[in-house]
């Protein structure tokens, strides 16, 4: 039986604050539920895993931070609290279709249009599918630039080096991406968006 | 002196089977060896492995003896729609990107650039204007011009064609030409090389990752790539109907051969 | 009948279209051929409502894209040219389903279903998009369109990443359309895509420079702005070489049963 992305979406609600809340054994026993709910819900380990990789050294460097500033124990708080959250929301994502999540989404806020009279809850929803499309987009994009810089003999080795390359791939990854914005718009109209009914 | 694939894999992270199996090739000096293959069969991915751009998996490549690393100046390589990276204010600084990074000296720097723009055809009137406020297919040529600008042996272009118009696709087939004519080797990967066939030493097929070709254009090797062309298909009914006329390519050629065969 | 009537458009200072007419009717399917920066894609938009005319008119159905133009969006089915930036969800299904859901549409799954089907990419319903090629890519916005299942149906250089599986599901889907009674337009640089036009139309600098069944439109053209057919190539070749040729040729047909005899 297929799970209504409602309920994960309720699930996954309750779960992120129980894990703000928690500390100690509770996130121990919280972690254990998460990993009965993927197996419920019929994530595959490996897809989340890939999911998770390429979060990590973000996850890693917020909680350095923490160490800086609130010392170790509030650090590896953080990193265990980021990685449960980060995964529980990928259990959710990796198992419900965007079509299901969007509708959901705009179930959910249809109060909210008809009060204001306005799509409001479909351009939300709308928002959110997009948010999901591009950010692997951008990943994707400073990659293929960084393999065209690198074919015309940037190095990426030392700090300088880095910098100076990362400035190489920023500069024509911002043209791109604010001429591939005004593109994805136009197509999107082009494809009816935001027609009366 | 050459190129040498042995036994070449690779897959991507995370992909479920190989995107090259077992690849191995070897191209001498001076050589146009163009690639092609369907959509996804892996043309992109075997030459940016021969570049050295990325690493196979399994088996290895040297280039004139030596790893690709330690080759880059040996290397030149336009990516599909080069274009896209250009950043720099002016055309003059784009080509001249690449030989800074090699460190070479400010005069030398300044004279590769030149000789670069005018191999591609490029007038010199148009160093001190923007990459981006170039026509398309202006910009596809400067691209090309960072590529060849460090005097690379061996040239990898990936589509080079891609989205060009006419006039933009004949100058790309004529750069190629004169690039093989001033020495240089290069290798095309391209799923439409009908343009190149009268003019390339080799054609590679690939087909799901594996070589399935590797030699002297034939209609043969074509089919295997899953080409076929109105030339081809009608060189072959001439034969059925008895007018004997050579395997060709381009309809220039098969005129050529029709003229021969008609008198 | 999507009618452009006399449509001139400028960017700023930049004329894109200067005085164009045409026009695209039910089931007939029309290949738009010219250079780079000949106001081509800048047609399209106007043809499909995106965007309005300076001067002219351009008229879908008899009604105005002045007037209305969610109806011409709604009408005709638009495939812009940069297969990249088309898509809008992540994953293959979700993308084509976002057209049909703007439009209110109730038989959402049959749609996609059938949109797959059409561009012969049933296998990648459920792969992410970023993980596509970009011929596979062009197929899926092509599908997007499709599946919207407009009354008419321009597509902007839908074939320039493909191979010849891919080319040939375009091909496909073309002929569908027009047995349906829907019209077709494509902008294509591919002489071959153009042969098998109703009508070829060549544009230059913003104007439309020759029009008319495709060996006409070639015979007309200016030479050495458009590819020509191979066949068209091979029917002049022969008459450089001094060798009567009745007539231009397009296809393989038609030079074999010259030629043959
Ligand atoms: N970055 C990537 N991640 C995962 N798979 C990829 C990536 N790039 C290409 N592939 C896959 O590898 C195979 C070969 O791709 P590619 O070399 O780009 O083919 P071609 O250039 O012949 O179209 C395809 O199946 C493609 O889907
Ligand atoms: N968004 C835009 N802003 C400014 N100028 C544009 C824009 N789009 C196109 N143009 C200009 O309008 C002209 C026609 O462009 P376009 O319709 O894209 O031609 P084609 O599709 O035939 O290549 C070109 O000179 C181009 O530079
Ligand atoms: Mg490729
Ligand atoms: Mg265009």
């Amino acid at each position: 039986m297929k799970t209504p992305a409602i309920a994960k979406l309720a699930w996954l609600a309750l779960f992120s604050i129980a894990v703000l809340m928690a500390e100690g054994h509770f996130l121990a026993a919280l972690a254990a539920v998460l990993i009965i709910a993927a197996f419920m819900l019929g994530a595959k380990p490996g897809k989340l895993l890939r999911m998770l990789l390429p979060a990590l050294p973000f996850i890693v460097v917020i909680s350095a931070f923490q160490w800086l500033f609130a010392g170790p124990a509030m650090a590896a708080l953080t990193l265990v609290r980021i990685t449960l959250l980060y995964v529980a929301g990928s259990v959710v994502t990796a198992t419900t279709t965007e079509t299901e999540f969007i509708d959901t989404v705009e179930r959910l806020l249809r109060p909210v249009s008809t009060l204001t009279r306005t799509d409001i809850g479909r351009d939300i929803a709308t928002m959110m599918m997009l948010a999901i499309a591009f950010l692997p987009i951008i990943k994707e994009e400073h990659d293929s630039i960084r393999l065209a810089q690198e074919a015309r003999g940037v190095s990426y080795a030392g700090f300088r080096g880095l910098i100076k390359g990362e400035i190489a791939v920023i500069v024509p990854l911002i043209y791109g991406l604010s001429a591939r914005t005004d593109r994805v718009a136009t197509a999107m109209e082009a494809r009816c968006y935001g027609i009366k009914k | 002196m050459s190129l040498k694939a042995e036994d070449v894999s690779y897959r991507y992270p995370g992909a479920g089977g190989p995107a090259i199996s077992s690849a191995s090739l070897e191209i001498g000096k001076g050589e146009l060896v163009v690639v092609c293959g369907k959509n996804g069969s892996g043309k992109s991915t075997l030459i940016r492995c021969l570049a050295g751009l990325i690493k196979p998996s399994q088996g290895r490549v040297s280039i004139d003896g030596q790893a690709p690393e330690k080759a880059r100046r040996a290397i030149g390589f336009a990516v599909q729609f080069p274009e896209r990276a250009l950043f720099e204010r002016t055309v003059c600084d784009e080509v001249a990107f690449g030989p800074r990074n090699m460190g070479l000296p400010p005069d030398e720097v300044d004279r590769l650039t030149g000789q670069a723009i005018d191999a591609v055809g490029i007038s010199r009137d148009l160093m001190s204007v923007a990459p981006r406020s170039l026509s398309y297919g202006r910009k596809r040529l400067v691209a090309i011009a960072c590529a060849i600008a460090h005097r690379p042996g061996y040239l990898f272009l990936d589509e080079p064609a891609a989205g060009l118009d006419y006039e933009g696709r004949t100058r790309i087939t004529g750069l190629i030409k004169s690039l093989k004519a001033a020495g240089m080797t290069v290798i095309v990967a391209s799923h439409d090389p009908l343009d190149l066939l009268d003019i390339c030493d080799r054609l590679v097929v690939l087909d799901g990752g594996r070589v399935v070709a590797d030699g002297p254009p034939s209609v043969e090797s074509l089919g295997r790539a899953g080409i076929t062309s109105d030339t081809i298909e009608l060189a072959r009914r001439l034969q059925s109907c008895g007018i004997n006329v050579r395997e060709a390519f381009s309809p220039e050629a098969l005129a050529d051969s029709i003229v021969e065969a008609l008198k | 009948m999507i009618e452009v009537r006399h449509v001139s458009l400028s960017y700023g200072k930049t004329p894109a279209l200067k005085d164009v007419s045409l026009c695209v009717r039910p089931g007939e399917f029309v290949a738009i051929m010219g250079p780079g920066a000949s106001g081509k894609s800048t047609l399209a938009r106007v043809m499909d409502g995106l965007y309005l005319p300076d001067a002219g008119d351009c008229l879908v159905d008899g009604v105005s894209t002045r007037a209305d133009p969610m109806r011409a969006r709604r009408l005709v089915g638009l495939v812009l040219q940069e297969p990249d930036d088309q898509a809008v969800a992540r994953r293959v299904a979700d993308d084509l389903a976002f057209g049909p859901r703007n439009i209110g549409a109730a038989d959402i799954p049959e749609r996609v279903a059938e949109a797959l089907l059409q561009t012969g990419i049933a296998h990648l319903a459920d792969r992410d998009i970023g993980s596509l090629s970009g011929g596979q890519k062009q197929l899926v916005a092509i599908a997007g369109v499709l599946a919207m299942r407009p009354a008419y149906l321009v597509m902007d250089e839908p074939t320039s990443l493909l191979d010849s599986d891919g080319k040939r599901a375009v091909m496909d889907a073309v002929a569908t359309q027009k047995h349906a009674g829907r019209g077709v337009a494509v902008i294509t640089q591919d002489p071959s895509v153009a042969a098998r036009a109703d009508r070829v139309v060549v544009m230059s600098r913003g104007s439309v420079v020759a029009q008319g069944p495709p060996a006409e439109a070639f015979a007309k053209v200016p030479p050495g702005l458009i590819g020509l057919p191979e066949m068209t190539r091979l029917s002049n070749g022969l008459r450089d070489r001094g060798i009567a040729v009745k007539r231009l040729w397009l296809t393989v047909d038609d030079a074999a049963e010259e030629l043959c005899r």
